[in-house]
């Protein structure tokens, strides 16, 4: 295997004497989908808050690529490639579809952003950028319409749209199919197993039909640490797994999943 | 795509238009540069308030001091007065940044605060610092500019002086509000935190737009204090910062002209209110409550409504049918437009 595009080593986050994540070691793949589950509580949310800086890990090391960007800025590691999803959506309500994509592309280039002078329309590969995913997630439609006024299902496309609009190397996605409609599942499965072609994708998710399906990894989390790390069918037929899951939310799904991954 | 009152050029015609128009239907020459004046002040406090959602009550900081700057500099170093309006810009962009620069660390009403308490801190060094600014009595004997070899004594010479200015100034701000930096300060205004989880540097945002605020604020107050040949102890005061807040809310958020209109109707009231009934604050006080709870748009989102009465009172029954579905859109703005109306206020981030 190649050199991992991301990697934790030991990290860890405490919030006074709570211990949210420990000894967290993770190596993502580069241009793979990997996934994270776990029970409520288990720390996916902070892991990814800690991946993407905002908030301040207590120990342990993030790298990205070659660097270590473990005390880099929020905004820093989106230029260097890091861009992430919210699980409660979390877009510009006023302003327009299209205009959103604009703004998350623009992103990448922040510091020319400020200058007071320059025309938005000057910055032509951002405009190219959000022209392009409006197409991608199937939005041109609603291009001028203002992102507080689309269906739960578009702001959810859009969403992981805004992630998208950074060309990032690593897209971190939160739940992307929370609170989704079935049609809307399958048009999300298919746009995150796209994104796997030219992108890596580290996503959180409840949806076990979805993750067995489209993971090349899945990493299991208990309590703020990781419980099992391999391949779906693996990972579905461990012993410990099944036992944090007992009758919880992993059986329901299992029938298909299975017959997709093996 | 962009409505038509929104479009640049129109609300550049418009300013100009007000401009050519307040000479002839106004009496006071004095009045009406005020309004332009005051409509500069007014358009800068947008900027933070309509455009980046911050409530600053510090504008008057920058409005007294563009006052003092340019007193000190014309009646103790008898330095030309465009060489003070530039500095007072210059000033004025430089306070304003370092203010700002400590207000943002904090938000919402914590954010308010540290401005207030700026506000009142600036307003005890003028008061205190008498030697230099008058304290009590203001600094007085403030020359008008001088064009050609001609001071500019007559009102309504000083009003073309004053209307050159403006207009210039007004066209800058409108090329900030439609730059990257503008629009990015409006998905600041929306949602702070995924304008920073999208790559913006936030706090640099917000210190530049305080910057520019703060500069131009300050240049009103330069051309303020040459118009009344005073600059007061009440321009620094908290009260300045209330009253161009106030202006900013009567006149709509979120756009530039709306400012002008805003400081224009608050003077013109208060000229003609104060004349007959010296409580007319009061009556400010009513309108304030009216504009707040019904007409959150202010005085230009009532024009805004007219003119849509007027131009698509007819199509609006017939368009949704018979249009292709990429110009649906055009159709349904009216709803979604209202969010725009709170002022400032940015949706709950979720975290």
């Amino acid at each position: 295997m190649s050199a991992p595009i991301l990697a934790t080593d030991a990290l860890g986050v405490r919030y006074g004497s709570f211990v949210a994540l420990q000894d967290v070691t993770l190596r993502i793949a580069e241009n793979s989908v990997h996934s994270i589950i776990g029970p409520n509580g288990a720390g996916k949310t902070t892991l990814f808050h800690a991946l993407t800086g905002r908030i301040a890990p207590s120990a342990g090391r993030i790298t990205l690529g070659s660097r270590d960007i473990t005390r880099t800025a929020d905004h820093e590691r989106v230029r260097l490639g890091l861009a992430r999803s919210f699980q409660v959506t979390s877009l510009f309500p006023t302003l327009s579809v299209r205009e959103n994509l604009r703004l998350a592309a623009q992103g990448k280039t922040p510091w020319q952003a400020l200058a007071p002078w320059r025309r938005a329309e000057a910055n032509r590969p951002a405009l190219a950028m959000a022209e392009a995913m409006l197409d991608r997630l199937d939005l041109t439609a609603v291009a001028l319409r203002a992102a507080g006024a689309l269906s739960h299902g578009q702001q959810r496309r859009l969403e992981v749209g805004m992630a998208m609009a950074a060309a990032p190397k690593v897209i971190l996605l939160d739940e992307p199919t929370s609170g989704m409609g079935i049609d809307d599942i399958a048009a999300m499965t298919a746009l995150i197993r796209d994104l796997g072609r030219d992108h890596t994708v580290l996503f959180i998710e409840h949806n076990m039909g979805i993750v067995m399906n489209i993971s090349d990894t899945v990493t299991v989390m208990r309590a703020g640490r990781v419980l099992v790390e391999g391949p779906p069918a693996r990972v579905r037929d461990d012993p410990e797994v099944r036992r944090a899951y007992l009758g919880n939310m992993i059986t329901g799904d299992l029938t298909p999943a299975r017959a997709h991954a093996s | 795509m962009v409505p038509l009152l929104d479009r640049p050029l129109v609300q550049f015609g418009l300013a100009l238009a007000a401009v050519l128009v307040l000479p002839l239907v106004m009496r006071s020459g004095t009045l009406a540069s005020e309004i332009l004046i005051y409509g500069l002040a007014v358009a800068a406090c947008n900027l933070l308030l309509g455009y980046t959602g911050l409530l600053s009550f510090g504008q008057g900081i920058f409005f007294g001091l563009g006052s003092y700057v340019a007193g000190l500099g014309l009646v103790r170093a008898g330095l030309p007065a465009p060489v003070m309006l530039l500095l007072s810009l210059a000033l004025g962009a430089l306070v304003a940044a370092a203010v700002g620069w400590v207000s943002i660390r904090r938000q919402g009403v914590y954010f308010v605060m540290l401005t207030l308490a700026f506000s009142q801190m600036f307003y005890f060094l003028a008061y205190t610092f008498s030697g230099l600014t008058g304290g009590d009595n203001g600094l007085l004997d403030i020359p008008r500019p001088r064009l050609a070899g001609t001071v500019l004594a007559d009102p309504w010479t000083y009003y073309a002086f004053v209307a050159v200015l403006f207009l210039g100034l007004f066209a800058a701000l409108q090329r900030v509000a439609l730059s990257t930096f503008g629009r990015t300060l409006l998905a600041i205004r929306d949602n702070e935190g995924r304008a920073g989880a999208i790559g913006y540097p936030v706090r640099a945002f917000k210190v530049a737009a305080f910057a520019i605020s703060g500069a131009v604020t300050a240049f009103a107050g330069a051309l303020h204090a040459m118009l009344i040949g005073v600059a007061p102890l009440s321009n620094i005061d908290y009260h300045t910062s209330e009253t161009l807040l106030i202006m900013t809310i009567i006149g709509g958020s979120a756009n530039l002209f709306a400012s002008l209109l805003g400081a224009g109707a608050y003077l013109l009231a208060a000229d003609a209110l104060s004349a007959i009934w010296p409580r007319w604050l009061l009556l400010l006080g009513l309108l304030l409550i009216v504009i707040t709870l019904f007409l959150q748009r202010g005085l230009w989102g009532l024009i805004e409504h007219a003119v849509a009465l007027v131009t698509r009172a007819p199509p609006v029954d017939d368009p949704a049918p018979d249009r292709p579905v990429v110009t649906a859109p055009e159709v349904a703005p009216a709803p979604e437009a209202l969010p725009g109306a709170e002022t400032g206020r940015a949706p709950e981030v979720a975290r």
